[in-house]
């Protein structure tokens, strides 16, 4: 199903915002509204620091490699988490999976 | 002069444009500004193709920059850019239907090509601060604003709230200023309603309750209340916070299907419901029109609460032309 396949980002998948959410940032922090799947959600700073980061296009493994160069950890730490941190965004309409 | 001059009205202020229009908007003030300043907005009468539209008032978006209004008892509206509208109107449509259409869906359509996010709300300016009343019809927008307008209050949008943000502040433009009220709604007031121009005909008639002072300044949105309807003998006014209160914002969003189109074409501006400076809270409010006294004075009190951002005089914002 193609749903399924959209959920399956790999470290060399191309993803970017997909304009489809609206932001409020209020008292120090954010919440997202995925407009189809019209859920809410909050991430913590780091989450907020990939999203952000979707404003452009970019290659999941460069996405991996700046964060783990930016917070001085392993990359095959952070892969996990990012694959999984995007996987949820994809379910949820939030990114474009290429 | 030229005919053509001497039958045109004056130029009016909405929303802080200059708004050049063939018909007559009696909810908006006149343009006070820069006389040299050329029209940022203009209304033409002309021909409009038809588009199907299935609601008795619907806006079919065509393209970020190109849409038409269309009004089963007013005409066809084409809005492009943000600034040209063309308005092919029915022979015998009520003028105040179509000034309605004028500064209710053709304004929020164009707020919306120009990248500016619309609450819809009737806006009270209760102590130098904007207060935005919303809710689904029905649920007493303009009732509490008819009270509030009743006590000296002033109103700054009957319908369509374009917002803008300026140095971490929420700013609420000015729109339509005539408040619509149902007759039944003036009644139980007790205004009269002889003399006062019709909104809206049919089953269920709708007049304007016209404003003496007008506004051509933003003011400083400090509360949007969320009105709900519920089995309940008592109001609650609530404060909406999280979740809640973007959920709250976000039901408050002008016509939520044209801010998901523009989303969907990718008007990032439109898709920031932060609204910084803005309290926003619930109020649960009983079947009925008891308590509405209560329910202004409530609301009377949210906005002299010290808590609330203070500004006694409107704030001047030049950069509202584009």
């Amino acid at each position: 199903m193609a749903e399924e396949q959209g959920g399956d980002v790999q470290p060399t998948s191309t993803v970017s915002l997909a304009n489809n959410h609206f932001r409020a940032d209020h008292d120090g922090s954010a919440i997202i509204m995925s407009i189809s799947a019209g859920k809410f959600f909050s991430f913590d700073e780091i989450g907020f620091e990939i999203f952000d980061a979707l404003e452009q296009p970019v290659r999941v493994d460069q996405l991996v490699a700046d964060l783990a160069a930016k917070h001085s950890a392993s990359k095959d730490v952070v892969m996990p988490d990012v694959l999984k941190f995007l996987n949820k965004l994809s379910e949820n309409d939030l990114i474009r999976v290429e | 002069m030229t005919a053509t001059e001497a039958l045109r009205h004056p130029d009016y202020s909405l929303c802080g444009w200059r708004f050049r229009s063939e018909i007559r908007i009696a909810a908006l003030p006149e343009w006070d500004g820069d006389p040299d300043h050329l029209p940022d907005i203009e209304l033409v009468r002309g021909s409009v193709e038809e588009v199907p539209c299935v609601d008795p008032v619907g806006v079919i978006v065509t393209g970020r920059r190109e849409a038409t209004v269309v009004a089963a008892d007013a005409g066809r509206f084409a809005v492009s850019d943000g600034r040209r509208i063309v308005a092919d109107v029915h022979p015998d449509a009520l003028p105040g239907v179509v000034e309605t259409m004028a500064v209710g869906p053709v304004l929020g359509t164009l707020a919306y090509q120009r990248g500016i996010l619309s609450l819809h709300s009737n806006t009270i300016v209760i102590d130098g601060k904007a207060v935005a009343l919303s809710g689904r019809s029905g649920a007493g927008k303009s009732t509490l604003a008819a009270i509030l307008l009743g006590r000296g209050h002033r109103l700054i949008s009957d319908d369509v709230l374009p917002l803008r943000e300026v140095n971490g502040r929420t700013l609420a433009l000015p729109g339509s200023q005539n408040l619509r009220l149902w007759g039944e709604s003036l009644d139980l007031l007790g205004v009269d309603k002889r003399g006062l121009r019709r909104a809206a005909d049919g089953a269920r008639e709708k007049y304007f309750l016209p404003t003496v002072e007008k506004t051509t300044q933003p003011w400083p949105l400090a509360a949007l209340i969320w009105l709900e309807r519920a089995e309940t003998d008592r109001y609650f006014l609530r404060p909406s916070q999280g979740i809640f209160r973007t959920r709250a914002i976000y039901k408050a969003t002008y016509r939520q299907h044209l801010a998901r189109e523009f989303a969907a074409m990718g008007s990032r501006e439109i898709t920031n419901l932060s609204l910084p400076g803005v309290a926003v809270f619930d109020l649960l409010r009983p079947r009925g029109l008891d308590l509405l006294e209560e329910q202004a004075t409530a609301i009377e009190n949210l906005a002299l609460n010290d808590d609330l951002p203070t500004i006694a005089e409107p704030v001047q914002v030049r950069s509202v032309h584009r």
